[in-house]
């Protein structure tokens, strides 16, 4: 490899980085742009619990400089996903709620708005994607490879939660998250999540607290669920190559 | 039926008596309004533990996926032992 990266101080853009290679100098621009898709519904304890890791996940990615567009609540509908997928710059999609083998739910009027199926998969070309909801790592996932999607990051089952040990199941459904914002591969996040998984396992059997066995047994179940497709050294951050004319 | 399926027959009675233990001694820890209140979420439903015992004692999908569970954690705790 003949590239050799240089550090510029930021101007307009997050991060610059000038490759040389051989004679010719090309301009790559990294680019931190994320979709946060966190519903609301009411009187659904799931989603009240994703919402609740969602909020974490975003403070983290306004922490480490991402452009954020963040449609949660009744805003995480399909025409303002769709919205945001054709006409915004979109490099990680974040998401949080329901999901089937082949839905994505996000929420339109107070009700689940199926926002992303086969009908529209393919605006995940060029994206990477990272779900905590059930199963969509066996349908939409893979039909999201087959389109061109960089990476995704999903579960292959129907996931569980125990509420009482919410902070360890917010812990576990945001650990691949978290690397992803810090500019690591799916790989790397993906083994950071399974490791949470099993670091959460054991704190919340080591807890003795009522339930204990049922929320690490399902922890252990989530962590058996996720899945990793694409490209495994993809990073979520997106990258422009500028070329001389 | 065969032997084999006697035995496997047997083995998941076993495993299901086990999580039904399980979830009594979780529910004897635990005061009666706590008993009705919604615990956990396994996909799209949500379970109090009395639902769930309902669930590991009638041998329901959601049950048995429970039973399922209980196994696997305790699989991979023995494996820890091991190791």
């Amino acid at each position: 490899m003949f590239a050799k990266v240089i550090d510029v101080p930021t101007f307009a853009a997050p991060y610059w980085k000038v490759l040389e290679i051989s004679k010719m100098a090309v301009v790559g621009l990294t680019t931190k742009n994320a979709l946060l898709i966190s519903p609301a519904l009411p009187n659904d304890g799931f989603t009240a619990f994703t919402s609740l890791a969602a909020g974490l996940v975003r403070v983290r990615a306004q922490q480490k400089g991402w452009n954020l567009i963040d449609l949660n609540g009744n805003n995480a509908s399909r025409v303002n996903v769709e919205d945001a997928l054709k006409n915004k710059p979109v490099d990680f999609i974040i998401h949080y709620d329901h999901g089937n083998s082949f839905t994505i739910y996000g929420q339109n009027s107070n009700s689940k708005d199926p926002i992303i199926d086969i009908s529209n998969v393919a605006l995940l070309k060029g994206k990477a994607t990272s779900t905590f909801s059930c199963e969509t790592a066996t349908g939409i996932g893979p039909l999201a490879i087959s389109a061109g999607a960089k990476a995704y990051l999903g579960y292959s089952g129907p996931v569980g939660v125990k509420l009482s040990f919410s902070n360890e199941f917010v812990e576990a459904a945001n650990a691949a998250n978290y690397e992803l914002l810090e500019g690591k591969t799916f790989q790397e996040a993906y083994n950071k999540a399974y490791n949470t998984h099993t670091d959460m396992m054991q704190h919340i059997l080591n807890s003795n607290l009522p339930g204990n066995f049922a929320a690490a047994a399902i922890m252990l179940w989530n962590r058996g669920l996720l899945r990793l497709l694409g490209d495994p050294n993809a990073k979520a951050t997106g990258l422009i190559i500028l070329k001389p004319s | 039926m065969s032997d084999y399926e006697q035995e496997e027959k047997k083995q998941k009675e076993i495993f299901r008596q086990l999580a039904i233990a399980e979830i009594k001694t979780w529910i004897s820890a635990i005061s009666e309004d706590e008993r009705k209140k919604v615990a956990l979420f396994i996909g799209p439903r949500s379970f109090t533990p009395e639902e769930l015992l309902k669930e590991v004692d009638e041998d329901t999908e959601y049950g048995k996926q429970l039973v399922q569970m209980f196994n696997n954690l305790r699989i991979e705790l023995s494996k820890k032992k091991e190791e």
